[in-house]
């Protein structure tokens, strides 16, 4: 029997890591929000941002941004008040103090640099250079000039892992600025899309999307792109709403943190949040 | 007194985890992108075999899931697999330099289409959707990683590690 066993794991040795490395790799992954992997993530991709900052600091000896970041966070903050501008023409005052608005275009924004990209086509994380040092905190959205980014997800005395809108977990609620229309937006992997909306809903190629004052994890009114197209995927029933982003996180280099978390219980449940740990 | 092999190991491994977190990101064509982990894989495979390739994947992916501050097991996974595979093209008689630059090629090219299908994949609620852009966009990266690994192949840097 003995010798059996040692037969057959050496012929098939091989097979026998393979199928072990693949068990323990699915097994990771739902582990992925547990408190204690989630230590030891912090700690590994802080300690190896050092690296990417260095990298960054090198390049940049090459290259005076000053003034390129200037204009950028003042262009971040011109397209949040624009923003709200664009609201203002839509709706009339007495709706807006029945709504209590918000002003979105006030909220405190930190510059960063994005120091390392993944490029996963469904699990988009950025690191960038500030952390909880700079009070950055796990939640706080994360935007650029042209609009919406991602959302803190981890956070070290340094630095900070942002998850992007190209991330098949991230999960937000969006408006149609003409029609008012609200859904949850997500990531397909390809896609940014609203799933399930019916299809008398008033969205129209063109439309501007825009973050919801119903979500509670980004303030309203920022930009996130415009309606490319409508599909129905329950004839006569229900349709799917493709969007395209404003932003090209392929080309982004550097983003603003807004120093604002909503509502930290209601947004944990929302985008279930550190499910595990609390 | 560690292995020197483990300090080289581990030495490629950062260099190319920086090159891939920080300097791929620049030059991706339409979401694709070439995948710098896969050539020491590939190579580490190549020279010393299938079990060697899968257990050097599977570190490099734990790694690469630690530092770039993604969803551990994806990359792990994807990249198990691949060492996997570019072992099957392992033959002790041979040292990867003397495999002909079309094979070394096509096993990047096979190895990369894997790891980067999965490690996408992993990340995904509804595969159904978008498998076909998957496998399209699988390919596409693959295909470019194989052209960024013409210099690699024929400049053979590599070569100084099989003795």
């Amino acid at each position: 029997m003995q010798r059996f066993i040692r037969k057959y794991f050496v012929e098939y040795k091989e097979y026998i890591v393979l199928i072990l490395f693949l068990i323990i790799s699915l097994f990771a992954l739902p582990l992925n929000n547990s408190s204690k992997l989630k230590k030891i993530k912090t700690y590994s991709f802080a300690t190896y941002a050092y690296l990417n900052d260095a990298a960054d600091k090198f390049l940049n000896l090459f290259v005076n941004n000053c003034e390129l970041n200037k204009l950028r966070l003042e262009n971040a903050k011109l397209n949040l008040r624009n923003n709200l501008l664009r609201e203002r023409a839509l709706e009339n005052a007495e709706l807006h103090r029945l709504l209590n608005f918000k002003n979105s275009s006030s909220f405190k924004l930190a510059a960063a640099r994005v120091l390392s990209k993944t490029t996963s086509k469904t699990q988009s994380f950025f690191v960038i250079n500030l952390g909880l040092n700079d009070s950055v905190k796990l939640g706080m959205p994360v935007i650029n000039d042209r609009g919406l980014v991602g959302i803190v997800n981890n956070v070290s005395n340094d630095f900070s892992v942002v998850k992007t809108f190209k991330n098949s977990e991230f999960k937000i609620s969006v408006v149609d600025q003409r029609s008012n229309f609200n859904g949850i937006m997500s990531w397909d992997g390809s896609n940014l899309y609203l799933q399930n909306v019916p299809t008398s809903a008033d969205i129209q190629e063109g439309d501007r999307i825009v973050s919801s004052s119903y979500g509670t994890l980004f303030p309203p009114l920022i930009s996130v792109g415009i309606v490319a197209k409508k599909e129905q995927s329950i004839p006569g029933l229900l349709s799917s709403v493709y969007i395209y982003p404003f932003v090209d996180l392929d080309r982004i280099k550097n983003v603003f943190v807004v120093k604002i978390v909503l509502s930290k219980k209601l947004h944990d449940v929302e985008l279930n949040f550190r499910r595990e740990e609390e | 007194m560690i292995n020197k092999e483990y300090i080289i190991v581990i030495v490629i491994f950062i260099f190319s985890a920086l090159l891939q977190l920080f300097f791929v990101p620049m030059i991706t064509i339409y979401g694709a992108y070439p995948d710098f982990l896969i050539y020491p894989i590939v190579f580490f495979a190549l020279r010393k075999g299938q079990i060697y390739g899968t257990t050097l994947g599977f570190v490099y992916g734990l790694f690469f899931d630690l530092v770039s501050g993604g969803v551990i097991g994806s990359a792990m996974f994807s990249y198990t697999l691949s060492g996997f595979v570019a072992g099957y093209f392992y033959d002790e008689n041979r040292k990867p330099s003397e495999l002909s630059p079309y094979s070394h090629l096509f096993i990047i090219l096979l190895a990369s289409a894997i790891s980067t299908f999965f490690y996408s994949a992993l990340g995904i609620n509804n595969l159904n959707n978008i498998l076909n852009s998957l496998l399209l966009f699988a390919a596409f990266s693959g295909i470019y990683t194989a052209t960024i690994s013409i210099p690699v192949i024929l400049l053979k840097p590599f070569k100084i590690l099989e003795n």
